[in-house]
């Protein structure tokens, strides 16, 4: 079947129409540029934040910024990360002069409340009612309203480059992307590029599999294409473990029911936290919360379930307003979370990359290392800062990004995309468009169970393993079959999500160490003397060269000074012979 | 329950249904599409999430969407 060619043109192309692609776009078009938005879903209604659970974590003026900052352990830019900070009550501000409806006391904007730490685990949120989906409607009609032009249902899938190569040594000038209903293919040119497109998850699913997590078809297609175009990628290790229903799909804003008094119990009905210690049960990071479940599952004292039957029911209405998702879930399997507990699995490596962690590395006005590029939100390492709920920081860094793309655009001229490069993107993106062929499930199929294989706790030569796997899958993922452009979009999503887990790998591989939701049993401490880093790559020859740089440090850090040395990770503190037995 | 009944499923509600397309232009995951009666059904129910975008969206309540309860252990 032959395709049928669209050409577009704009001074700024925004990839992706989540949190951070609707307010770069907002930004970009204040400050006068043209602006295409491309989504392989539909704008607003697509990405992480359309699902997102109800969570603002929000800076307040009297805030002390070491409660937003204190005790993470994370490798972040902090000077960055205390601008980022700061902006999320700006842009709080502006949403909410929007008309974004935020759970009220007393007519002042509602916070959750929380000690050190506790913005990683929703206890500084802002609510919003209806969660993110209500406030993607609300940011998607002021977009329009603004003269956004939005392009959806096409999947952009490479970026086009001035020498018409990948990877280049010129600049970006814009992508391409095929529709996943029509048999067409679109040619974006512009002067400037927003990737906003980069949020991981192993899309899509096969019946049994429980390890699935919303959205299904995020696929890390933003960073899989800012690999391919030679990007310098920072910390791609830096991920998270998710929380899933052992029944259910979703789970977006889990913590809430944490933060809100609820608790976790085995079967035996011991409650999951306590052995984390105090801390960390007050706390009850998702990652921390992961960990908990999946030792109980482990040492054969599982399923753990949720248990809500204690809150009183102002607390539950709050639940249905900034989780509606999962609340609407529970509802129409016919639970009834005041009075009954709900069985729940984590779902294991489900987010092992950059949806919460690493991307490509951007400077303060989020341009990547590629000429005319820009990126937020899970596209770029300036999610490192949360490594958990970070549905503001992706709308900080959007309405950055939008900024100076448009500042950009502005001066440069519109390049426009070689034909040949046109030509060969549109081949390589179309070929799997064939009557015949290895299916998607089959191949999806194989992929699926090698992420099962790494499992909880990882080991060097378990990740050698997978990471071999993979590359043989995308050796010979030329035989992949699509039926139709439906099928062709999760062909190339799956593609991408490889090529992107291949990265977070070889990263594993480098940092021998356990930090965060990377727990490994051949490095089990954290080691802040040799890895308080900042970890950078690039492809070259098909290959992920990584070498360590220092961590910017501002003037917070005289005051946040990482313990130096090693610790044991807390998962091992407690994991005992659930390590031994394998995990 | 046979895997595949444990995959959320969408209901449409022809004798609602106003032929709006809204829940054609709402999913996510581009599960309905509008067939050539004139009514929406779901094309690719296995991509379906769960996530009620759909039901939502749609200004008739012609839409739902089922999600079953499988798992059996009780505590």
């Amino acid at each position: 079947m032959s395709h049928r060619t669209i050409h577009h043109r704009a001074d700024v192309l925004v990839i992706g129409g989540g949190a951070a692609g609707a307010m770069a776009a907002i930004r970009a078009r204040q400050a006068g540029a043209d602006v295409l938005l491309v989504d392989k879903s539909v704008f607003g209604r697509s990405g992480c934040a359309a699902l997102a659970s109800g969570a603002y974590i929000t800076y307040m003026p009297g805030d002390d910024i070491m409660v937003h900052l204190g005790g993470r352990g994370v490798l972040v830019n902090q000077t960055r990360a205390i601008e980022a900070i700061h902006a999320t009550h700006e842009v709080l501000g502006i949403l909410d002069g929007w008309g974004v409806k935020f759970v009220k006391e007393r007519g002042e904007i509602w916070r959750g409340k929380g000690g050190s730490g506790a913005a990683a685990s929703g206890g500084l949120a802002a609510g919003l009612v209806g969660g993110g989906t209500a406030m993607m409607k609300v940011v998607r009609g002021v977009a329009l309203r603004e003269g956004v032009r939005a392009l959806n249902r096409v999947s952009v899938t490479d970026l086009l480059t001035s020498d018409g190569r990948l990877p280049t040594r010129g600049r970006v000038v814009g992508a391409l992307g095929v529709s996943g209903r029509e048999h067409e293919v679109h040619v974006c040119e512009a002067k400037s590029v927003v990737m906003c497109a980069g949020g991981f998850n192993f899309g899509y699913k096969q019946p049994g599999q429980w390890f699935a997590g919303m959205p299904l078809n995020i696929t890390s297609d933003g960073v899989a294409m800012q690999l391919r175009a030679g990007a310098v990628m920072g910390n791609m290790a830096v991920g998270s473990k998710y929380l899933q229903t052992m029944e259910f799909l979703c789970a977006p804003g889990i913590e809430h029911f944490t933060t809100m008094g609820t608790g976790y119990y085995n079967r035996l009905g011991e409650d999951v936290m306590q052995r984390f210690g105090e801390s960390e049960a007050e706390l009850t990071r998702r990652l921390s919360l992961g960990h908990a479940v999946a030792l109980e599952m482990l040492e054969g004292k599982g399923p753990v379930y949720l248990d809500c039957t204690g809150l009183p029911p102002e607390k539950i209405r709050l639940l249905h307003e900034i989780i509606p998702i999962i609340m609407s879930t529970f509802d129409a399997a016919g639970y009834d979370v005041s009075r009954e507990r709900i069985p729940y699995l984590p779902v294991l490596a489900a987010t092992y990359g950059s949806s919460h962690g690493g991307g490509a590395v951007v400077d303060h006005r989020c341009m990547t290392s590629l000429p005319g590029l820009f990126a937020a939100g899970a596209s770029s390492d300036g999610m490192n800062i949360s490594p958990n709920l970070n549905l503001s920081w992706c709308m900080v860094l959007g309405w950055w990004a939008g900024r100076h793309a448009a500042d950009y655009a502005r001066k440069a001229d519109l390049a426009g995309a070689a034909a040949r490069q046109v030509e060969s993107l549109s081949g390589e993106a179309t070929r799997y468009l064939k009557p015949r062929g290895t299916a998607f499930a089959e191949v999806h199929g194989r992929a699926a169970d090698l992420l099962h294989e790494l499992g909880v706790v990882l080991s060097d030569e378990k990740i050698a393993r997978v990471r071999r796997g993979l590359a043989e899958i995308l050796e010979t993922y030329d035989r992949v079959m699509a039926r139709d452009p439906h099928e062709l979009v999760k062909v190339l999503g799956l593609r991408n999500s490889m090529e992107a887990l291949t990265a977070v790998l070889d990263y594993l591989l480098h940092r021998q160490e356990s930090r965060g939701s990377v727990v490994n049993r051949d490095h089990p401490e954290t080691d802040n003397d040799r890895w308080l880093v900042l970890s950078k790559s690039v492809r070259e020859d098909g290959a992920l060269r990584i070498w360590d740089e220092p961590i910017p440090r501002g003037e917070f850090y005289a005051r946040y000074r990482p313990r130096p040395g090693k610790s044991l990770h807390p998962f091992f503190k407690v994991a005992g012979r659930a390590v031994e037995a394998g995990a | 329950m046979d895997p595949a009944q444990r995959l959320p499923k969408v209901e449409i509600c022809k004798e609602a249904c106003i032929s709006c397309t809204a829940c054609d232009d709402a999913c996510p995951t581009d599960v309905i599409r509008m067939g050539k009666d004139g009514y929406p059904f779901a094309m690719y129910e296995e991509d379906c999430q769960g996530c009620f975008i759909c039901e939502w969206d749609c200004p008739v309540g012609a839409i739902r969407i089922r999600v079953a309860r499988w798992y059996e252990a009780k505590p």
